[in-house]
C-alpha cells in the first residue's frame, strides 16, 4: 500500500512541474535611430527543439528486493505511457509558443518605433515584392540543459532590393551567474533573459545592415 | 548568536564554492576587429571510444548484468565512425576562420593534453593562438532499476572548445555542450542499429553547430 501512495505522489508532483511556461511578451527599452521608407515582412522558419527531461528520482518504498523491484517496475511502465500521452509534463524545451512570442514581440518593436514603412509577419513569401526588406529568422536550435540554462541559436538573414543580402547567426544562452544572494532563476526567467539578449542582437544586426542610412 | 554564525559560515563557503565554479568567456568585439593579427592552430583532442552510459538505482553487479544483456548494442558501439571528428571538425573551423580573414591551420595529428602538455604545446606551435576541440563523451545513455531498463537508450554527444592566448595563456573563449536524442521507431535494431545511429548523428550534428555558432556568433 505504501508504495501505492509513493506512485501517486510522484504523479501530483510531476505534474505540477513547471514544462508549460512560456514567455511574456518582449520589450525593447532603447530606441532605435533608423527609418527605412519600405514595408518589412518577417518571415519565421521555427527550427530544432533540444528539450531536457524532467528527472523524476521517486522510487516506490515496498522494500528492497522482489518487492521494490516491482513497485518500481510498475512505476516505470505507467510512466513511459503518461509520458507518451503527456510530454509537456516531462519535457522543458523553448519551443514553437516561445519563438512565436518572440517573433511577435519583435514585429511589435520594429512598427511601434516605425522603423519601416509597415512590419508583418508571413508564413509564405509570394506577397514580397523585390522593393520590400525581407527579414527570415530561422531558429536553428533552442535547447535547455540539465541546469535549466536555456541556449538560443537563430539565423538572420536581411534582403531588399540594390542592396547586398546580410547574414549572421546569433547564439545567445541565460545568464549563468546568479542574480543575488540565495536568488535561484526559473526557467520562465531563463527563458525570458535569453529571448531579451537575442532581440537586442537582432536588432542590432538590423542596425548593422542599414548603418550610415536612414536615419 | 549561535545560529547567526552558522548562517555566515555557510554562506561564506558557498561564495567561495561559486567563485570555483568554471566560466565560460566569450569572444570581445576587440578580437574580431584585429582579426589579422592572429593566427591561430586549430587541435584536436584525441577522442574517447562510443560507449553506453547506465544510469539510475544500479548495483555493481547490475552493471555487469546489463553490459552482458546489451553486449551487442556494446559491440555496435565500438565500431561508431568518428569521422565527423576527426576528419572534419577542425578544418570547418579553420575555414570559417579564414572567411572571417583570420589565418588558422588544422593541425591534423589528435593530441592528448593535460594541462602541462597544452602548455608546451602552445608554446611550440607556429601560431598566437590555440583554438582546442574536444569530443568528451559520445554514445548512448540508459537508465535503470537494477537490471531492468527503464525506456530505450537515448544518444548523446558532449563536446567542448577553448581558444588560447598564446602570450599570456589567457582564455579567450570556452564553450561546451551536451546533446541528447531520443531514438525515433524501435531502437533495437541489431547489428547495425540503424535508427539508433540516426539519432547519434543527429546529435553530433547539433553538438558541432551549437559550439560553431557559439565561437561565431554575430560575425
Amino acid at each position: 500500500m505504501r508504495w501505492l501512495v509513493v506512485l501517486l505522489l510522484s504523479f501530483a508532483l510531476v505534474g505540477c512541474s513547471s514544462s508549460r511556461i512560456i514567455i511574456d511578451k518582449l520589450h525593447y527599452k532603447n530606441s532605435i535611430d533608423l527609418k527605412v521608407p519600405n514595408k518589412a515582412y518577417i518571415y519565421w522558419i521555427p527550427g530544432e527543439h533540444n528539450s531536457h527531461e524532467v528527472q523524476d528520482y521517486s522510487v516506490a518504498s515496498g522494500g528492497g528486493g522482489l518487492g521494490g523491484l516491482v513497485a518500481n517496475l510498475a512505476i516505470g511502465v505507467i510512466k513511459q505511457q503518461d509520458k507518451k500521452n503527456n510530454p509537456s509534463k516531462y519535457f522543458l524545451e523553448y519551443g514553437k509558443a516561445d519563438e512565436s512570442v518572440f517573433i511577435t514581440s519583435l514585429r511589435n518593436t520594429l512598427d511601434a518605433q516605425g522603423v519601416f514603412k509597415t512590419t508583418d509577419i508571413i508564413t509564405n513569401l509570394d506577397q514580397v515584392n523585390p522593393s520590400d526588406v525581407l527579414i527570415t529568422i530561422y531558429f536553428k536550435n533552442t535547447r535547455i540543459d540539465h541546469a535549466g540554462m536555456v541556449t538560443l541559436s537563430a539565423h538572420m538573414s536581411i534582403k531588399t532590393k540594390n542592396k547586398q543580402a546580410f547574414s549572421r547567426t546569433y547564439f545567445v544562452q541565460s545568464d549563468d551567474e546568479p542574480k543575488g544572494f540565495l536568488h535561484t532563476k526559473g526557467l520562465l526567467e531563463m527563458k525570458t533573459e535569453s529571448s531579451q539578449k537575442l532581440l537586442a542582437l537582432i536588432i542590432n544586426g538590423i542596425k548593422q545592415y542599414y548603418q550610415g542610412e536612414y536615419k | 548568536m549561535k545560529n547567526l554564525g552558522k548562517v555566515l559560515a555557510l554562506a561564506s563557503l558557498g561564495l567561495l564554492l561559486s567563485g570555483c565554479a568554471q566560466k565560460n568567456p566569450k569572444l570581445t568585439n576587440e578580437f574580431w576587429q584585429k582579426s589579422q593579427e592572429h593566427k591561430i592552430v586549430v587541435a584536436k583532442v584525441k577522442a574517447p571510444k562510443p560507449t553506453l552510459t547506465q544510469s539510475g538505482s544500479i548495483g555493481l553487479l547490475d552493471y555487469a548484468i546489463n553490459a552482458t544483456v546489451t553486449n551487442s548494442f556494446g559491440d555496435y558501439l565500438k565500431t561508431v565512425k568518428l569521422d565527423w571528428y576527426h576528419d572534419e571538425l577542425a578544418h570547418k573551423f579553420t575555414d570559417n576562420l579564414k572567411q572571417h580573414n583570420i589565418a588558422a591551420t588544422a593541425h591534423n595529428v589528435a593530441v592528448s593534453l593535460n594541462k602541462k602538455e597544452r602548455e608546451a604545446f602552445l608554446m611550440q606551435m607556429e601560431g598566437n593562438k590555440l583554438l582546442v576541440v574536444e569530443l568528451e563523451g559520445i554514445g548512448a545513455v540508459r537508465s535503470y532499476y537494477s537490471f531492468v531498463p527503464l525506456g530505450a537508450p537515448k544518444a548523446y554527444c558532449t563536446l567542448s572548445g577553448e581558444l588560447i592566448d598564446q602570450a599570456n595563456k589567457k582564455v579567450l573563449w570556452r564553450h561546451s555542450v551536451r546533446i541528447e536524442k531520443p531514438v525515433i521507431g524501435e531502437w533495437d535494431q541489431p547489428p547495425s542499429y540503424p535508427n539508433f545511429t540516426k539519432a547519434l548523428m543527429s546529435a553530433a550534428h547539433a553538438a558541432k553547430e551549437e559550439l560553431m555558432d557559439s565561437f561565431f556568433s554575430g560575425h
